[in-house]
């Protein structure tokens, strides 16, 4: 054996000793390292330094460790972790508006509720529209009225009861409406099925108007009836927004007659 | 002697057994240091067999796992030369490297210190080229570079050297 003038690398001669070599190359190398004894012992300082490694270290531990390393981390991506602190604004902002939506949803639904509850005995009945300058415009019953019609009605309420008269306009002022000075003061007598006569004249200076009939038990002082109107909606803008509200004033069988050119 | 198995094969047995002293051993080289290797060489087993359904077998499982140690070992003597530098900064004292001596793989601080002053490609070029003995034909395989570009970057490494020496 003596030393040659042409070498392998030396990373070639590595990778025979791990036996990551094809058969023609193998062959060459193992006929270089017969005739070479530098690379010989290279190539012995190899299988001298993987001795010395494999009695140092435990197959077995380290083969465990690197499958228990591995099944973590795998572990670890099935469970992806929310970066809460990174998304915190997100999630609050989130959160608030969920609750702000939720909040007046419910909030809505509960005042409507409520007001369609109380509406459902007796109280409520509808009556015209009215345009102060704009002209007349049509009423419940296609009737057209006017500025300064008299409005004649019978009220046959279910249970009997007296009969209060108000206007929500369209900016949610109420105005109250009295009856005809001969006739019985603030309210309109009733009785079962026995329609009650009753009349009233508009009011053009309110401009429009939504008239309402108010069904009572008993008749009221004025501010007592100011407070049961407030009681039905806390807000009265909205009862002109009812849709429902037609409805409820054929339920409860008002008749509506119109004189034009009453006196007030 | 036997010949590695096909790509469907491989395991982590048969990785270590074939491979873990030769990716110990230049890790060792790489970092200088008995413990960093020894994290260095786990490290790298685990990236290994996250990675071995990506493995095609269009290199040997040698090539690979010497990518991945060369790419991991890099990485930390990048890190820490990081460290190093903002130590001496702070310190306001040039760092107490004497000239690197590349044939031998001497002077493992000289090494990182020029490891750090060159770009990613050649570092990886330097460690085949010194580190492993490879000539530049493997070199050329193991970057996916040509030959030429292989010699071109070494010599004008071989160059800085000799100026900053």
């Amino acid at each position: 054996m003596e030393t040659c003038n042409s070498h392998p690398s030396r990373h070639r001669i590595i990778r025979y000793h791990a036996g990551d070599l094809d058969e023609d190359q193998r062959v060459e190398i193992e006929r270089h390292l017969s005739e070479c004894s530098m690379c010989t012992e290279y190539f012995n300082e190899l299988e001298k330094n993987k001795e010395t490694f494999h009695a140092a270290h435990s197959r077995d531990e380290f083969i465990r460790l690197i499958k228990t390393i591995c099944h973590e981390h795998q572990h670890k991506k099935k469970i992806p972790k929310w970066n809460f602190k990174r998304y915190s604004l997100v999630f609050g902002m989130s959160a608030a508006m969920v609750v702000f939506m939720v909040l007046i949803g419910l909030g809505t639904r509960n005042r409507r509720d409520e007001f369609h509850e109380r509406l459902k005995g007796l109280e409520l009945a509808l009556g015209y529209y009215i345009m102060g300058a704009a002209g007349p415009e049509i009423g419940l019953h296609d009737r057209v009225l006017k500025p300064d019609d008299r409005i004649q009605f019978h009220v046959s309420a279910p249970a009997g009861g007296y009969v209060h008269i108000f206007g929500v306009d369209e900016k949610g002022f109420l105005s109250i409406y009295f009856p005809l000075p001969h006739q019985k003061p603030e309210s309109f007598p009733g009785g079962a099925n026995r329609p009650v006569p009753g009349s009233v004249i508009l009011d053009e200076t309110l401009g429009r108007e939504r008239v309402f009939l108010l069904i009572c038990e008993k008749p009221m002082e004025r501010d007592q009836l100011v407070q049961r109107i407030n009681g039905l909606s806390n807000n009265l803008k909205s009862l002109l927004d009812e849709t429902e509200l037609p409805l409820a004033c054929r339920q409860t069988s008002i008749l509506l007659a119109k004189s034009a050119g009453g006196r007030r | 002697m036997a010949g590695f198995q096909r790509p469907p094969d491989v395991s982590i047995e048969d990785l270590y057994d074939c491979y873990a002293h030769l990716v110990y051993r230049r890790c060792l080289k790489l970092l200088g240091n008995e413990q960093d290797a020894e994290d260095a060489l786990q490290e790298v087993y685990v990236r290994a067999m996250q990675a071995i359904d990506k493995f095609r077998g269009e290199c040997s499982p040698m090539t690979w796992l010497y990518r991945i140690s060369t790419n991991h070992c890099l990485n930390l003597i990048r890190s820490s030369n990081r460290c190093f530098r903002a130590m001496a900064e702070k310190k306001k004292q040039s760092p107490p490297f004497g000239p690197a001596t590349f044939e031998k793989w001497e002077d493992i601080q000289a090494i990182h210190r020029l490891l750090g002053s060159v770009d990613k490609k050649t570092r990886q070029i330097i460690v085949y080229r010194y580190l492993d003995g490879m000539n530049q034909d493997e070199v050329a395989r193991h970057v996916r570079l040509s030959v030429p570009t292989v010699r071109k970057k070494l010599n004008k490494f071989i160059e800085k050297v000799r100026q900053g020496n």
